[in-house]
């Protein structure tokens, strides 16, 4: 086990989470990504997202966006430059001190054995267990915190295996939550539900990094969906940042176009103001949405 | 901090606490005691009721039966059905597969090798058997790790075969060897690889006793990440488990439970099946109460089936193995088929 | 809190196993007074065994019957489930099986002495045995001869001595002219089929091999070391064995057609009609075995045996043609 070189946590002024011209690429040659080629390489990137912030990652399929995920949580590390979390560095951390520090949200997988929501969700105070193993009251209560701000009371005591979809992502959210963590990172949480829980769930990721001060980042392909709820956009294509910015600075037809090799129209969505895309035109190429 | 549940569940519902475990537990072990009670008490040289309870005087003989042969014997059912019981808890865990079992797996057949070995080479019932079976266990289970490890995650039927022909060619290497045994040891082995508490060693019980209370707290430690597994090991990394060191102690404590039972009764099979099973339908998944809660029902389990097998045919004796895979075999093909679904 | 969990387990454990451990064995009395002696058993190990013990367990069924046969039957206070003879035998409370018998219910006959066989029982057992400080001697043997030295050492424990003699003085005697009139004679080819699927037969090193050896026969399988050798089919048509001898009893049944099989029927022995059919039980290492001599011997050379059992009619004699009960 390693010790955490953390200084105090301290919230900078400028962003919790700050990344210094980092390089990443697979050491390994058995890597091959999903589109047959082998790894590129990460960066150099720059970023730094601040608490209360939501910045979601966007990106054709393979660019590199999971692992960059990886790399901001300090699962990975960089071969240069340096990912800090409140001063310190990420990949530094033990796996108990990320736990508290970070909170990740992918799609769900199913369970081995059932259990309640409520359980479920108090699965993410492991990090603060004490000696005993057992929660204590200030973990019940948090896990129960947790459960209420997602609206999952009624369902606390339901079976994991028994709820809609919608509902398992927001008690997988409820998990990372209930982890009170200063980070949360999610990997394209909402692929498999229908636009309306899409929505909701961004809405509610949205709300709560405005409430509880946390530093958002999310991977998704939905163009729409980023430029609807984030603070910024970063636009990835086989690892280097093409753009950082707001939606509108990001969401520019001419740099969409090339990044995904289609024809597309942008606009201004007529309600919420925010950039609007669509396809232009079929064409039978790459570039996935 | 307010909210209403509903009506008919209680908010604490699904909140395990040291209480609930200490008060089953309690339960169990009471049980556990009466178990014991009985077994001292049946046997092929009669009951023994009034001497436990009578408190009318022994004979010297019913002395040497309760305290030389049934005492023993029933400590170490006990003994080796908690550490098989938790054993087979742990490998499904951390293989994330329900069927998984130190017998199905091979991990026993490796264990049950190592004492081979020893009995071919150190001529038998030295303290070299139970580390040549811990020894065993462990190589089986790397093996099945490695065989059955499928870009990052442990695809269920994949391990299930792993063991499978682990515990094949573990198997015919027994059989090889048993042919270079004499008559009258082979004649031991058949018995002796079913699972047999009939015998046992000529080194005092607590060498296999201690190590396997040791394993039993070791793990029960390591509970909360036991839970935290069974969600996959990425999840568990990033809800904070330290993988590493988790996989590490329990693998190694799930060998030694193992292969310290195998060395002193042979390969009892199906107990980590059969027992988790149970225990999860009794007392539901969460390993700080399946774990000790299992342990000590293994331990009733084995205490009741080896008082079977010594009193069904008495005076002739029967393998305890006998009856845990005439239970265990079934409930093994009913799981496997309740699997396929999904 | 967990500890604590965890300490009173041990400590609770911790005295059970004290207890265990240090229970006194020596509590059974089985020295009925008289002096106690070291001897070497069949196996070369050294057992303390009483001057004159008085109540015997037996392990095996060739023992029990040793041990009936030197006269020492009523010292016989226990035995096994497959003790079948004789008759008086069964009267007997049993203790269980060969392999796996009851400790239990030795201890509770109070023996002060054990005999097992080293081919049949488990080591294990006697180990066990020892452990509990009940004297436990190991008879050994794998040829006629020592199945002679056995019935010595029976009666060398049993302080039968002299009825022993007697035994092994006529045994020998069976066994010797028996010798002399096969002696010169052309023996004839023998397979020994001891399961016919697979085909197991008996190598030299067997028992039964030198069983066979001394009948008079001239098994197929003489070349083969192993005690149990498997055959094949191929073998035995090249062999062409011109007697088949094949055991019966309780574990196995010899059926009519059996060797009218294909392979097997082209054999002399099937064309002929030479199958001896050999009562199992008559194949332990005890003195029954010289029956299943003379029956070997009998079907081997109808002439001689006939010369032979003309000329003597010993009252003691049994000359077994039939199976024993």
């Amino acid at each position: 086990m390693r010790e955490a070189a953390v200084g105090t946590i301290a919230r900078q002024a400028e962003g919790l989470l700050k990344v210094r011209q980092i390089r990443f690429h697979y050491s390994s040659q058995a890597t091959v990504r999903q589109d047959g080629e082998r790894g590129f390489e990460i960066g150099p990137m720059d970023l730094a997202v601040r608490p209360g912030e939501v910045l979601s990652v966007c990106g054709p399929n393979g660019s590199g966006k999971t692992t960059l995920l990886s790399l901001l949580g300090g699962w990975r590390k960089p071969q240069t430059g340096e990912v800090l979390l409140g001063g310190g560095e990420a990949s530094r951390l033990t796996a108990r001190e990320r736990a508290r520090r970070v909170a990740f949200v992918s799609q769900e997988s199913p369970l081995l054995f059932p259990m309640t929501v409520a359980q479920f969700v108090l699965l993410g105070r492991y990090a603060y267990l004490g000696g005993t193993g057992f929660e204590s009251a200030a973990d019940w209560e948090a896990a129960q915190e947790s459960l209420r701000r997602l609206t999952l009371l009624e369902l606390a005591s339901q079976r994991m295996d028994r709820i809609s979809g919608g509902e398992k992502q927001r008690a997988i959210l409820a998990r990372a939550l209930a982890q009170q963590p200063e980070l949360l990172l999610l990997d394209e949480p909402t692929a498999n539900l229908d636009l309306n829980f899409q929505v909701e769930f961004l809405a509610l990721v949205r709300s709560l990094a405005q409430k509880e001060k946390l530093a958002v980042v999310v991977v998704l392909h939905d163009l729409n969906l980023a430029a609807e709820f984030s603070d910024r956009v970063l636009l990835l294509r086989r690892g280097k940042a093409l753009r950082l910015g707001t939606p509108e600075e990001v969401f520019q037809q001419p740099l969409l176009e090339s990044t995904y090799g289609l024809r597309l129209l942008v606009d201004r969505n007529p309600v919420s103001g925010r950039p609007r895309i669509s396809i232009a035109a079929r064409t039978s190429g790459s570039g996935d949405r | 901090m307010t909210f209403s549940p509903p009506a008919r569940t209680r908010n604490t519902e699904g909140r395990l606490t040291l209480g609930r475990v200490c008060l089953t537990c309690g339960l169990l072990a009471v049980a556990l005691a009466g178990a014991g009670a009985l077994a001292l008490h049946f046997g092929s040289a009669g009951e023994l009721w009034r001497v436990l309870f009578g408190g009318s005087p022994a004979t010297p003989q019913e002395r040497v039966i309760l305290l030389e042969l049934r005492l023993p014997r029933v400590i170490l059912a006990m003994l080796v059905g908690a550490a098989l019981a938790t054993a087979g808890a742990c490998f499904q865990s951390l293989l994330r597969n329900p069927l998984a079992d130190p017998y199905v797996l091979g991990i026993s057949s490796g264990a049950a090798l190592g004492t081979i070995l020893t009995l071919l080479l150190a001529g038998g019932d030295t303290v070299a058997a139970p580390l040549a079976a811990f020894g065993g266990a462990l190589a089986a289970a790397g093996v099945v790790y490695a065989l059955g490890y499928r870009r990052g995650q442990f695809s269920g039927y994949s391990l299930l075969l792993a063991g499978m022909v682990t515990a094949s060619f573990l198997s015919a290497i027994i059989v090889f060897l048993s042919t270079t045994l004499s008559g009258s040891d082979l004649r031991g082995l058949a018995f002796w690889l079913m699972g047999d508490l009939s015998l046992f060693p000529g080194f005092p019980l607590s060498v296999v006793a201690l190590p396997i209370l040791a394993g039993l707290v070791v793990v029960y430690r390591f509970a909360p990440d036991l839970n935290l597994l069974l969600l996959g090991e990425d999840e568990a990394a990033r809800l904070g488990v330290n993988l590493k060191l988790v996989k590490t102690v329990i693998y190694v404590c799930a060998a030694l439970l193992t292969g310290l039972s195998v060395s002193v009764a042979g390969a009892v099979g199906f107990l980590g099946l059969l027992v988790p099973h149970l225990a999860r339908q009794l007392f539901g998944s969460d390993y700080r109460l399946l774990l000790p809660a299992g342990a000590l029902c293994g331990a009733i389990l084995l205490v009741a089936a080896d008082t079977l097998a010594r009193t069904a045919i008495a005076p002739a004796e029967l393998p305890v193995g006998a009856f845990t895979a005439m239970a265990g075999a079934p409930l093994f093909v009913y799981l496997l088929r309740r699997r396929t679904p999904s | 809190m967990q500890f604590a969990k965890a300490t009173t387990t041990g400590a609770l454990a911790a005295a059970l196993l004290l207890a265990a451990g240090t229970a006194d064995g020596q509590v059974q009395t089985r020295n009925n007074g008289s002096a106690a002696r070291l001897v070497r058993d069949g196996m070369g190990r050294e057992v303390r065994v009483p001057l004159r013990p008085q109540r015997i367990v037996s392990l095996s069924p060739s023992v029990t019957e040793t041990l009936f046969a030197i006269g020492a039957g009523d010292l016989l206070v226990g035995r096994t489930d497959y003790c079948n003879y004789p008759p008086e035998a069964l009267r007997k409370p049993s203790v269980g099986g060969i392999v796996n018998p009851s400790l239990e219910r030795i201890v509770s006959l109070q023996p002060d002495l054990v005999i097992a066989s080293a081919d049949a029982n488990r080591i294990d057992t006697e180990r066990a045995l020892r452990r509990l400080r009940i004297p436990a001697y190991a008879l050994f043997a794998n040829t006629l001869e020592e199945v002679l030295d056995s019935i010595r050492q029976a009666g060398d424990l049993t302080g039968r001595n002299e009825q022993a003699a007697v035994v092994i003085e006529m045994l020998q005697q069976r066994m010797r002219r028996i010798e002399r009139a096969v002696e010169g004679k052309r023996r004839p080819r023998v397979l020994f089929v001891l399961w016919q699927q697979p085909l197991i037969s008996v190598g030299r090193s067997s028992f039964a091999g030198d069983l066979l050896e001394r009948a008079g026969a001239a098994s197929i399988t003489d070349a083969i070391p192993e005690p149990w050798p498997r055959l094949s089919l191929e073998e035995v048509v090249r062999a062409d064995p011109e007697f088949l001898i094949a055991p019966q009893g309780q574990g196995m049944q010899v059926t009519p057609g059996q060797f009218a099989r294909p392979g097997w029927r082209q054999t002399t022995a099937a064309r002929k009609g030479q199958i001896v059919i050999v009562e199992e039980d008559a194949l332990r290492p005890s003195p029954r075995v010289f029956d299943a001599l003379e029956t070997i011997f009998r079907a081997l050379y109808p002439e001689e045996a006939n010369r032979l059992f003309r000329k003597t009619s010993t009252p003691g004699e049994r000359a077994a043609t039939e199976p024993a009960p």
